[in-house]
C-alpha cells in the first residue's frame, strides 16, 4: 500500500469566478464572458496584492494585476461536463464528469411537471417562466400574499424555484414542498441539478428575500472523489454549501450566507483538523455579485478574499496544500444574470509547492485527482507525470520536465535552485527521507468519472513506469545501480553540470578591453507622423458614468446633479402586520464625495428638491426652474478639512424635516433631489454614482407607525434608481479639431505615419506625442483632467476596442492637463509605439479618452493635422538596429 | 564493426552538439578572440608537450595513426578566474566549454587511418558590463550597457595519417573554419521614461586550412613529431568585429617524447604562429596590437595505463606562450601550471583524464589568474 498524505488540502472553490471563455462558449451564448477580466477592466484595474502575488494574474492577463515571480503554481482549468452551473462544476472538480447537460426549461417547466408539484403540495402554482428571482417576486408577490399559490420559476441554469412569503407559507412547509419536488417529480429526465426554496419578506414594492434559502440538489449518480476519500477513511470538513452540491453524500458542511464567514470558517477548519479534505464553497461571487450584475460588489469581494489569503496560507503546515479554483463564470458585466461558460483560475499553494506554470488543465477533473493523488486514494485517472523521490537542481531540467503537465511538489526546491523562490520556507534538499512527491494528475479523454481502481500492484509499478519515463525525457540518470565505472560517469557529469553554472558577467575595462561598437540613441520629432485625426462623442453618458461632477464657473452653474430615490413604502411591517405610517420624522440624504476644488474655502453644495419625473433626457436649462431659491432643501457645507480626492470617498449627509418632500404621496413615495455648487464659488465636487465603486448615495426615511395604540419608531432606506448630471451646453469644436473627455464622453482617434526607417530599423525607447491644443482645456474651474492614450486591438473606427494599459514601469501614456491650460500637451506612447514594431499589423493608431470618462466637464480640444498653426507631432527616441538579428522591443 | 562505429558517431555528435558558451579569459574581447587549444586533457595536463604528438589531440595529423581502433573523445573545461584591468576587477568569473571533441580509427586494416576532430580555433564569447551618461532630450540620463557574445571560430579537421611503418607516420588534413557567436547588446536606462532595448545577432565566420604532419620514432624510448599548418582568409560579418576578412597564421609545430624509464614519460614542444599576418587586415577596423606568437611546454608523465603501469598515472606540466593581440605595444604573456591524471577501465576501453591548470597572464595593461579544471572523456567501444 502506498503511504497516505498526510496533511491537509483545501479545496476552496470561488463560486462564478471565471477567467475567460471556455473554448466551447459560443455553444452556451458566453463568447465574450470574462468574469474577472471584466469586472477588472470595469473598475479600471483590480488592486489585489496578495492574489497577484500568488499568480492569478499569471493565469489570464487581467487589468491592473501582473505576472511576476508567483508564489503559487497557476494557471485555468477547462470545463469538460456538458453544464455550466454549480453542480456540474463541483462534480467535475470531484471527477465526476456527466454525460449529458442537466435540463434547462427557458420555455417554462411542462404542464405535467407543474401539476405533480400542485397534486404533492395541495397548492396552486403561478409564474411557470425564466424570470429574475427579485423581479418575479415584485411582479406576483402580491397574488401571492392573496391566495398563497407557489411562485414557480426558473432560469437560464438547471433550476426549479420555489418562492414563497414566509408569513403565507411557513418555511418547513416549503421546504417539504421542494423536497418532494426534489425526490418525486423532478426525476428522470426532468432531473434538475437544483430545486431551490425562495422564501420572502416584505410588503408588495419592498420584497426582500431572506437568507433562508435552500438548495436541494441531485445526488451524484457516480462515485466522486469525497466517496473514495470517505472509502479510504480520510476525514472531510465542508464549508459553504458544497454538502448540499453531493446531496450531503460522505460531506458534510457547516453553511455560511457570506464569503468573510466562508473564510473564517476556512480558517478554523484548518486549525482544528490535522489530516484530511478542507472542501469550500464561497457563494457571494456568484449569489450576491455575480447574478445581480454588481461589478462593484464582485471587485469588493475580490478584495476581501485577497485580504483574507495570507491568513489563509498562514494556515498551511508544511505538507499542506491549499488550492483555489471556480466552478464556472457569472459575469456580472454582461447583459446575462446567469453563469457563464469560463474556464475557471487554478492556483496551487504550499511550503512545498513550486510556482510553476501549470498551463491549461483540459479538465477540472485535474484538480480532484491531484487531491486523490495527495492522499493515495485510488482512482482510475490515468496519470500522466512523475511520482516518487526526485530533485531537481538545475532549472533548465525542471523547466523541460514539468512543461509537459504537472507540478511537482518536493520539499526543499528553493534548496535544490529550482527557479523561481519557494513561497514559505522550504526544508533543505537533504530531507530527502522526508520528501514526498505528488502530481498535478491529468485526466484523459476516455475515464469520467473517478472509480475503485483494483489494488493490483498496489501502484508501485506505474510509479515506477512514470519515473522512468520522467527520466528518459529528461534524460538524466539511469535508474539502475551505479557500478564503479557509473561512479566515474557520475562525478564527470556533476562537474559539468556544475561548471554549467555560468557567472560571466563583469565590468567592461573600456575602451582597451571593450569592443569599439557602442550603440547610438537618436532623436527625431517627426511633424508629419499624424496623418488622420477623427473623434466620436457619446461613449459614456452621464448617467453611466462612475462619478457626477457639480460644478460653478464663479458666474454661474456649469453642472448640476439630479438623484432619484427608489419608491419609499407607504406602511411599515410591525410583526407580521402592516401598519400605515403616522408621521414621518425626517429624512437623511447621503452622498458619497470622491473630489472637490481643494483651494476654496466653505465650498457648499446646495440641494434642491426636483420633480419625480427627472430623467436622463433633462438637459441643463430643464432643471433650472428646480434650482431655484424656492426649492432649496438644505446647504451641505464642506469642511475645508475634507480634501478628498481618492475612490474611497468621504460621506456628505444632510438631515431634512419630515415634512421636506410634501408631495412624496403623489409621487409614489419617490424621491428626487437635484444638487449643485454654490453658483458664485468656482468650485466643483464629484459624487459617487450608482455606477461607480466609491459608493452611491443614500436615502433614509425615520417614520412613526401605530402599534396597537403604540407609536413605535421605524427606518426604511433606499438606494438610488437614478443618478445623472446636466451640464451647461457648450460650442462645438472647430472642424480642425477633434476633441476628448466632456459630457457625454469623447475620444479622439489619431493614426500616425511612422517611417519605416525606425520602426523597422531601429529600437524605439521613447516616443512621445506632442499635442497642441486648440482652445484651452475646458471643464470645471481648478480641475485636472486625466488623459490616457491607447493602442487600438483594430482600427474599426469609433467602435474599435482599446488595449488597456500595461501596468509595467513604462510610462503608461497618462498626463494631467489642468482646466484652461493651453501648452502643449506632452504624452508617453512607449509602450504603445514598441508593438508596432514587433506586429506589423497592429492598426498605428492611438486612441485619446479622458479617465473616468463622462465622469468630468473636462474636454481637451486638440488642433489636428489639418489644422492651420502648430500641428501634433511625436517626438521618438530610438537606437537603430546594430546587430543583424535585429531588435527586441 | 558498423556498431561500434554507430557508437562512436553518436557519442561524438554529443559531444559536438554542446553549445560553445565560454569566455576563457579577458583577451577574448580582443581581435578575433582568445586563440583555443586543440588539444586533449592529457595534453593539457603535460603542459602542452604532448601537443605534437598526441593522437587525441588536433595538432598533428599524423598523430591520427596511432588511434589504432575506433576511438571517440572529448573534453569539457570549466574555468574560474579574475582580472584586474586599468584598476578595474572582477572577480568570481566561471565558465564551461567544450573545446575539443574527436573521433579516429583505422579504416579496415589498412595502414590508413583517418580523425575527425572539433576544436575551439579561437573564442569570442564574453560578457561585459559598462554604465555610462549620455544626454537624451536636454537631460542626462544613466545608462547601462551589457554586451554578451557566446561563441566562437570552430575548427573542424578531417584529416587521415599513413604508417609507412612502425617507425614513420604521415598526415594531412583539410580543416574547415566555421562558428557563430550570439551576440547581444542591451542598455538598460536609469529612468522609468525610457524603455530598456535588447538587439541580438548572429555573427557567421568562414574559412579554411590545411595541415600536414610527420611522425618519427627512431627509438624505442624516443618518438619525434613535426606539424605544419596553413590557414586561408577568414570570411568575418561581425557589427563588433569591423573588418570583412582576415588572414589566418601559420602554425609550425614540434615536439617531442622521451621515456627514459618504462613508467616515466617527458614531453615537450613548441609551436609558432605568425599572426602578425592579420596585422594588416586587423589595423583597419582595431587599435591595438597583433604579434607572432610562440608557444613552448613541458612535462612529464609518470606510471599510466598507456606505459603498461598502474591504472592511475600522474602529470604535471609548466607551459609559456604568448598571446596574437594586446591594446597596447605590451605583448600579452601566459604561464601554466599544471597537473593531472587519469583513470582508464575496462581494458582501456574508456578512460577518463582529468587536469587541472594554474594559467597566470600579464600584459596589455591588464593580470588575470585562472584555475582550469578539465575532463576528458574516450571511449573506444
Amino acid at each position: 500500500m502506498k503511504r497516505k498524505g498526510v496533511g491537509r488540502v483545501a479545496l476552496i472553490v470561488l463560486d462564478g469566478m471565471g477567467i475567460g471563455e471556455a473554448p466551447d462558449a459560443v455553444r452556451f451564448g458566453d463568447v465574450g464572458s470574462h468574469t474577472l477580466g471584466n469586472v477588472a477592466r470595469a473598475v479600471g484595474g483590480v488592486d489585489l496584492p496578495h492574489l497577484e502575488q500568488l499568480g492569478l494574474g499569471c493565469c489570464r492577463p487581467l487589468d491592473g494585476l501582473t505576472c511576476r515571480a508567483p508564489n503559487a503554481a497557476h494557471g485555468v482549468a477547462v470545463p469538460r461536463s456538458p453544464g455550466k452551473d454549480s453542480t456540474a462544476g463541483h462534480w467535475e472538480l470531484c471527477g465526476l464528469v456527466p454525460d449529458r447537460p442537466f435540463p434547462t426549461y427557458p420555455q417554462g417547466f411542462p404542464s405535467g411537471i407543474i401539476e405533480a408539484f400542485e397534486r404533492l403540495t395541495g397548492r396552486p402554482a403561478m409564474g411557470n417562466r425564466t424570470a429574475s428571482g427579485t423581479a418575479i417576486i415584485d411582479e406576483l408577490g402580491p397574488a401571492h400574499l392573496k391566495g398563497g399559490e407557489w411562485i414557480v420559476y426558473t432560469s437560464a441554469d438547471s433550476v426549479f424555484q420555489v418562492a414563497a412569503h414566509e408569513d403565507i407559507v411557513p418555511l418547513e412547509e416549503l421546504y417539504a414542498a421542494c423536497r418532494g419536488a426534489r425526490e418525486r417529480v423532478l426525476v428522470g429526465e426532468h432531473a434538475v441539478s437544483r430545486v431551490i426554496a425562495r422564501p420572502f419578506v416584505g410588503r408588495p414594492g419592498d420584497f426582500q428575500r431572506t437568507a433562508n434559502r435552500r438548495d436541494f440538489y441531485l445526488e451524484p449518480p457516480g462515485d466522486t472523489l469525497l466517496d473514495r476519500l470517505a472509502a479510504a477513511g480520510i476525514p472531510r470538513w465542508g464549508v459553504g454549501k458544497v454538502d448540499d452540491l453531493f446531496a450531503g453524500r460522505h460531506i458534510e458542511s457547516r453553511h455560511t450566507p457570506t464569503n468573510a464567514e466562508g473564510y473564517s470558517l476556512i480558517e478554523a477548519a484548518l486549525n482544528e483538523l490535522d489530516w484530511g479534505l478542507v472542501f469550500a464553497n464561497v457563494i457571494e461571487f456568484d449569489q450576491s455579485w455575480g447574478h445581480r450584475n454588481d461589478v462593484a460588489g464582485f471587485y469588493q469581494g475580490l478584495r476581501e478574499l485577497d485580504a483574507a489569503i495570507p491568513a489563509l496560507i498562514g494556515r498551511l503546515g508544511p505538507d499542506d496544500l491549499m488550492i483555489l479554483t471556480a466552478d464556472h463564470g457569472n459575469d456580472p458585466t454582461t447583459a446575462s444574470t446567469d453563469h457563464s461558460r469560463e474556464v475557471v483560475p487554478l492556483l496551487v499553494v504550499g511550503p512545498g509547492i513550486r510556482p510553476v506554470p501549470l498551463g491549461d488543465r483540459e479538465t477540472f477533473a485535474d484538480v480532484g485527482a491531484t487531491i486523490a493523488d495527495y492522499f493515495a486514494v485510488e482512482v482510475d485517472v490515468g496519470t500522466v507525470g512523475m511520482r516518487g523521490r526526485h530533485r531537481l537542481c538545475r532549472r533548465e531540467s525542471r523547466e523541460r520536465v514539468l512543461r509537459p503537465h504537472d507540478v511537482c511538489r518536493t520539499r526543499g526546491v528553493g534548496g535544490c535552485g529550482g527557479g523561481r523562490e519557494a513561497p514559505l520556507p522550504a526544508a533543505g534538499c537533504g530531507e530527502r527521507h522526508r520528501t514526498r512527491s505528488f502530481t498535478l494528475r491529468r485526466m484523459p479523454s476516455g475515464p469520467r468519472r473517478v472509480r475503485p481502481r483494483p489494488a493490483r500492484d498496489g501502484g508501485w509499478n506505474r510509479g515506477a513506469t512514470r519515473m522512468a519515463a520522467w527520466r528518459s525525457a529528461a534524460g538524466c540518470l539511469s535508474s539502475r545501480r551505479p557500478g564503479p565505472m557509473k561512479g566515474w560517469w557520475l562525478i564527470a557529469i556533476v562537474a559539468v553540470v556544475a561548471g554549467c553554472q555560468e557567472s560571466l558577467t563583469s565590468p567592461g575595462a573600456c575602451p582597451d578591453y571593450c569592443p569599439a561598437a557602442r550603440l547610438q540613441v537618436r532623436d527625431t520629432v517627426l511633424n508629419g507622423a499624424l496623418v488622420r485625426e477623427e473623434w466620436f462623442q457619446g461613449y459614456v453618458r452621464a448617467d453611466r458614468a462612475s462619478a457626477m461632477q457639480v460644478a460653478s464657473d464663479g458666474t454661474q452653474e456649469q453642472s448640476r446633479a439630479v438623484v432619484r430615490f427608489f419608491p419609499l413604502a407607504d406602511s411599515v411591517s410591525i410583526g407580521s402586520e402592516l401598519r400605515p405610517i403616522t408621521a414621518i420624522d425626517s429624512f437623511r440624504l447621503r452622498f458619497t464625495l470622491l473630489r472637490r476644488r481643494q483651494d476654496v474655502s466653505d465650498l457648499e453644495v446646495r440641494i434642491h428638491r426636483i420633480p419625480v419625473s427627472v430623467d436622463t433626457s433633462w438637459g441643463f436649462a430643464d432643471l433650472d426652474p428646480y434650482f431655484q431659491d424656492s426649492t432649496l432643501l438644505a446647504t451641505i457645507v464642506i469642511p475645508d478639512s475634507v480634501l478628498s480626492d481618492s475612490l474611497v470617498g468621504d460621506s456628505l449627509v444632510t438631515v431634512l424635516a419630515g415634512d421636506a418632500f410634501p408631495t412624496l404621496a403623489q409621487d409614489s413615495q419617490t424621491v428626487a433631489v437635484g444638487l449643485a455648487v454654490r453658483g458664485d464659488q468656482a468650485a466643483y465636487v464629484d459624487l459617487g454614482s450608482r455606477q461607480g465603486t466609491a459608493g452611491q448615495s443614500a436615502l433614509t426615511r425615520y417614520v412613526q407607525a401605530d402599534s396597537s395604540g403604540t407609536n413605535v419608531s421605524r427606518e426604511e432606506s433606499r438606494s438610488v434608481d437614478l443618478d445623472t448630471f446636466a451640464a451647461r451646453a457648450i460650442a462645438a469644436p472647430g472642424a480642425d479639431a477633434v476633441a476628448v473627455g466632456g459630457v457625454p464622453a469623447a475620444r479622439a482617434f489619431l493614426r500616425l505615419s511612422v517611417p519605416d526607417t525606425i520602426l523597422q530599423r531601429s529600437n524605439v525607447v521613447r516616443a512621445t506625442l506632442l499635442l497642441v491644443p486648440a482652445e484651452p482645456a475646458l471643464g470645471a474651474p481648478g480641475d485636472t483632467l486625466s488623459l490616457r492614450a491607447f493602442a487600438l486591438e483594430a482600427d474599426y473606427g469609433p467602435k474599435s476596442r482599446f488595449v488597456p494599459s500595461p501596468v509595467d514601469s513604462i510610462v503608461r501614456g497618462a498626463v494631467d492637463v489642468a482646466v484652461g491650460s493651453a501648452d502643449t500637451i506632452r504624452i508617453d506612447v512607449t509602450h504603445i509605439v514598441r508593438p508596432w514594431q514587433a506586429d506589423t499589423t497592429r492598426p498605428r493608431t492611438i486612441l485619446l479618452r479622458i479617465v473616468p470618462e463622462g465622469a468630468t466637464l473636462g474636454e481637451v480640444r486638440l488642433a489636428t493635422s489639418r489644422s492651420a498653426g502648430p500641428k501634433p507631432a511625436i517626438r521618438i527616441t530610438y537606437v537603430p538596429l546594430f546587430l543583424s538579428g535585429g531588435g527586441t522591443p | 564493426m558498423i556498431r561500434r562505429t554507430g557508437t562512436a558517431l553518436a557519442l561524438f555528435t554529443v559531444a559536438v552538439g554542446q553549445p560553445l558558451a565560454a569566455q576563457a579569459s579577458v583577451y577574448g574581447v580582443l581581435g578575433v578572440g582568445f586563440p583555443g587549444r586543440a588539444i586533449s586533457v592529457r595534453a593539457r595536463a603535460l603542459g602542452g608537450g604532448l601537443d605534437a604528438l598526441d593522437p587525441r589531440s588536433a595538432v598533428n595529423p599524423a598523430a591520427i595513426a596511432f588511434n589504432g581502433r575506433l576511438t571517440v573523445s572529448g573534453t569539457t573545461e570549466t574555468t574560474s578566474r579574475r582580472y584586474v584591468v586599468s584598476g578595474v576587477t572582477a572577480e568570481g568569473l566561471r565558465d564551461t566549454r567544450f573545446p575539443v571533441a574527436m573521433i579516429a580509427g583505422q579504416i579496415q586494416t589498412s595502414p590508413i587511418s583517418f580523425g575527425v576532430s572539433y576544436a575551439l580555433y579561437a573564442e569570442r564569447s564574453f560578457d561585459i558590463q559598462t554604465t555610462d551618461t549620455v544626454t537624451l532630450r536636454g537631460t542626462d540620463v544613466l545608462v547601462t550597457d551589457r554586451l554578451r557574445s557566446d561563441g566562437g571560430i570552430t575548427d573542424v579537421r578531417f584529416g587521415l595519417a599513413w604508417a609507412l611503418s612502425e617507425r614513420v607516420q604521415l598526415g594531412g588534413a583539410f580543416h574547415l573554419l566555421s562558428g557563430s557567436t550570439r551576440e547581444q547588446l542591451q542598455r538598460d536606462f536609469d529612468s522609468p521614461d525610457y524603455a530598456s532595448v535588447t538587439q541580438r545577432g548572429d555573427v557567421d565566420y568562414s574559412g579554411t586550412g590545411v595541415s600536414v604532419g610527420l611522425m618519427v620514432t627512431p627509438s624505442r624510448r624516443f618518438r619525434l613529431g613535426l606539424a605544419a599548418r596553413r590557414d586561408g582568409r577568414l570570411d568575418v560579418s561581425d557589427p563588433l568585429l569591423p573588418v570583412p576578412e582576415l588572414q589566418l597564421p601559420w602554425t609550425l609545430t614540434a615536439g617531442w617524447t622521451y621515456a627514459p624509464v618504462r613508467v616515466v614519460r617527458w614531453s615537450a614542444s613548441a609551436s609558432w604562429r605568425s599572426w602578425g599576418g592579420a596585422d594588416v587586415d586587423l589595423s583597419a577596423g582595431l587599435t591595438g596590437q597583433v604579434f607572432d606568437t610562440w608557444e613552448v611546454g613541458t612535462g612529464i608523465e609518470i606510471g599510466g595505463s598507456d606505459l603498461g603501469a598502474s591504472r592511475i598515472p600522474l602529470r604535471v606540466g609548466f607551459r609559456y606562450a604568448q598571446l596574437p593581440f594586446s591594446p597596447t605595444t605590451d605583448r600579452v604573456r601566459e604561464i601554466d601550471f599544471s597537473a593531472g591524471t587519469a583513470l582508464s577501465f575496462a581494458a582501456n576501453r574508456a578512460i577518463i583524464d582529468a587536469a587541472v591548470e594554474r594559467a597566470i597572464r600579464d600584459g596589455g595593461g591588464a593580470v588575470e589568474r585562472a584555475w582550469q579544471l578539465s575532463l576528458g572523456l574516450t571511449i573506444r567501444p
